[in-house]
């Protein structure tokens, strides 16, 4: 595989992880995998940077939540978001030890298929189980309560906070 | 820890209204935020005023050996300002322009300026003709009516004034040694008593006016003291005297803003030429958020604290190319115990953000950092989509040049 040129190989991966995320309940929509649970959607993005060219493709992963209670359209908007919408949102090298931000470089040299298994185990066991644990709004709720807020600042972890609390409240 | 400066229900203090369906429109966006900027625009407003920089696009220069030095004094001096900006007032939409605005002349900006001048008065509001004192809120009003700037921005406008001038009034009663909610009393310096908490000092003459026309009007002659409404009188006159000097300084920074627009709507003028016309709203828009937006690199080490100007000693020329240096300056905040993320998107209503460094601690996002190397334009379109952030978000962009 190391003949192949370096979109190929960047294909191959992100196919590789969609495959491996299936039976988690993700499914493959263009560079992201998504699953949808509880009104909310995780998701796993793969983002190109902006150093890629024609001879290299540098890529990283990010990971999110997008509740839908705190979406303006409602749950129903699910299916268009994305992970700019997401409100919790990371890098998937913050699930690493030393939190680095992870980007990895493909080039006419990469061992395809020595990243496709450290990047398929990366999201098999980090990264899914990390969303799964906050793929619900009680999830969401004690995470902001904790004070941290992964991809949010301080105002939009109180109002997101006190958004969904009142939304648990009324409907309970 | 942002947690201890924005406290709770940071959202609503900072005026902004959520995100509905019913304000959407980029204009909703800048009418609604300009309502909030509250004092920290007047804070950045008032430093700009007192040394004359450009804080809002705050350069730092330095080269990178130095750039992790300087950064441990600030973790361990906190945010005090150790060097001013290497900007120049105005420089940030004059200098250092890219392509898309080479092809402004003098001739057309100087045009558009000259056009505003009319309606708006001329140097910190006083009309040549009669000598009088144009209020802020005034000039903006002439200027909105006249057609000079959009309604929306007359509301970001009056909203940025009204900011500076409680800030200033603020800083009076700090003075004086009384907060803002203290009642009554003569101070040491025989200043006459303070109204109660509920009134302050106006910071504008129509609520004086009418203040004293409602004090006027229960005065009972033969009944209630002439001391006293002398000494009413005497109160609302010192609080005139306030409020002629707070314009003075909202109007020196009106004249910046108006100098701004005048350029903004020149490159406005140029984009609708070229066909680009979608940015018009935008580049109005930063015609009140440029001067508002960019803090140092220092303040991502102390986000949460009220944002100092911080700017690191030029030194020499940084010789590391634009991501090498974005690269590098993510990996100094890393060293100090910062998560940093890179090429980071975010939403606006002007269109995707790509953030070159997004920073976080503790599980938290601190802010963001837009790199500038070789002179690299901080953009019109840049920076009213991080205004909205801030407005909306709380999310600070920081500017950092190498130079």
């Amino acid at each position: 595989m190391t003949t192949l040129d370096p979109k190929a190989i960047y294909d191959h991966v992100v196919a590789s992880c969609a495959e491996t995320l299936r039976s988690a309940g993700y499914a493959r929509r263009g560079s992201s995998l998504r699953k949808e649970a509880n009104g909310n959607v995780a998701i796993v993005e793969f983002q190109k940077s902006s150093k890629s060219n024609a001879e290299a493709i540098v890529f990283t992963i990010n990971l999110g939540i997008v509740c839908g209670r705190l979406l303006e359209g409602g749950e129903s908007s699910l299916k268009k978001v994305g992970i700019v919408d997401a409100h919790v949102r990371q890098r998937v090298g913050m699930l690493l030890a030393d939190r680095p931000d992870k980007w990895w470089t493909i080039d006419p040299k990469t061992d395809a298929n020595s990243l496709i298994e450290e990047i398929s185990s990366l999201i098999e066991y980090e990264a899914a189980p990390y969303l799964d644990r906050h793929l619900n709004d009680d999830a969401l709720v004690a995470l902001w309560e904790s004070g941290q807020s992964p991809g949010l600042t301080e105002t939009q972890r109180l109002r997101y906070l006190t958004r969904l609390t009142s939304a648990k409240e009324c409907a309970e | 820890m942002a947690a201890a400066g924005l406290g709770a229900g940071a959202g609503e203090a900072l005026g902004v209204s959520p995100i509905s369906s019913s304000n959407r429109s980029p204009a909703a966006y800048l009418a609604n935020a300009g309502a909030g900027m509250a004092s920290d625009i007047a804070n950045a407003a008032t430093r700009s005023l007192i040394n004359g920089s450009d804080f809002g696009d705050n350069i730092i220069a330095a080269l990178p050996d130095t750039i992790g030095q300087t950064i441990g004094n600030m973790i361990a001096d906190g945010v005090a300002a150790r060097s001013t900006s290497t900007a120049t007032p105005g420089s940030s939409m004059a200098a250092g322009s890219t392509d898309q605005t080479a092809q402004l002349t003098p001739d057309n900006i100087a045009a558009h300026m000259q056009a505003l001048q009319p309606a708006l008065g001329n140097s910190f509001g006083v009309d040549a003709d009669s000598g009088s004192l144009f209020t802020p809120e005034d000039r903006i009003d002439v200027a909105e009516a006249a057609g000079d700037i959009s309604a929306e921005d007359a509301v970001v406008l009056q909203a940025q004034v009204t900011d500076l001038k409680k800030q200033l009034r603020a800083d009076y009663l700090a003075q004086q040694s009384v907060s803002e909610d203290s009642y009554g009393g003569v101070g040491s310096d025989g200043l006459p008593y303070l109204p109660a908490a509920v009134d302050n000092f106006a910071i504008d003459m129509d609520t004086i006016n009418a203040r004293q026309q409602t004090y006027d009007s229960q005065y009972q002659a033969g009944v209630d003291s002439l001391d006293g409404l002398t000494e009413a009188h005497k109160r609302y006159d010192y609080n005139r005297d306030l409020v002629r000097g707070w314009d003075q300084i909202a109007n020196a920074q009106l004249d910046q803003d108006f100098k701004d627009f005048g350029k903004l709507y020149a490159e406005q003028a140029f984009y609708m030429a070229a066909g680009e016309g979608a940015g018009f709203l935008v580049g109005k828009g930063v015609g009140l958020a440029a001067p508002y937006v960019g803090r140092a690199l220092g303040n991502v080490l102390n986000w949460g604290t009220d944002a100092a100007e911080t700017a690191v000693p030029q030194v020499t020329a940084n010789r590391l190319a634009g991501n090498l240096f974005r690269d590098e300056i993510a990996g100094l905040l890393k060293a100090e115990g910062r998560d940093v993320s890179t090429e980071v998107y975010k939403s606006t209503p002007f269109g995707k953000r790509f953030i070159d460094i997004e920073v976080s601690k503790d599980g938290q996002v601190l802010g963001g950092i837009e790199t500038k190397f070789g002179g690299s334009r901080y953009t019109p379109a840049q920076r009213a989509k991080d205004w909205w952030l801030k407005a909306n978000d709380g999310y600070i962009v920081n500017v950092v040049r190498n130079k």
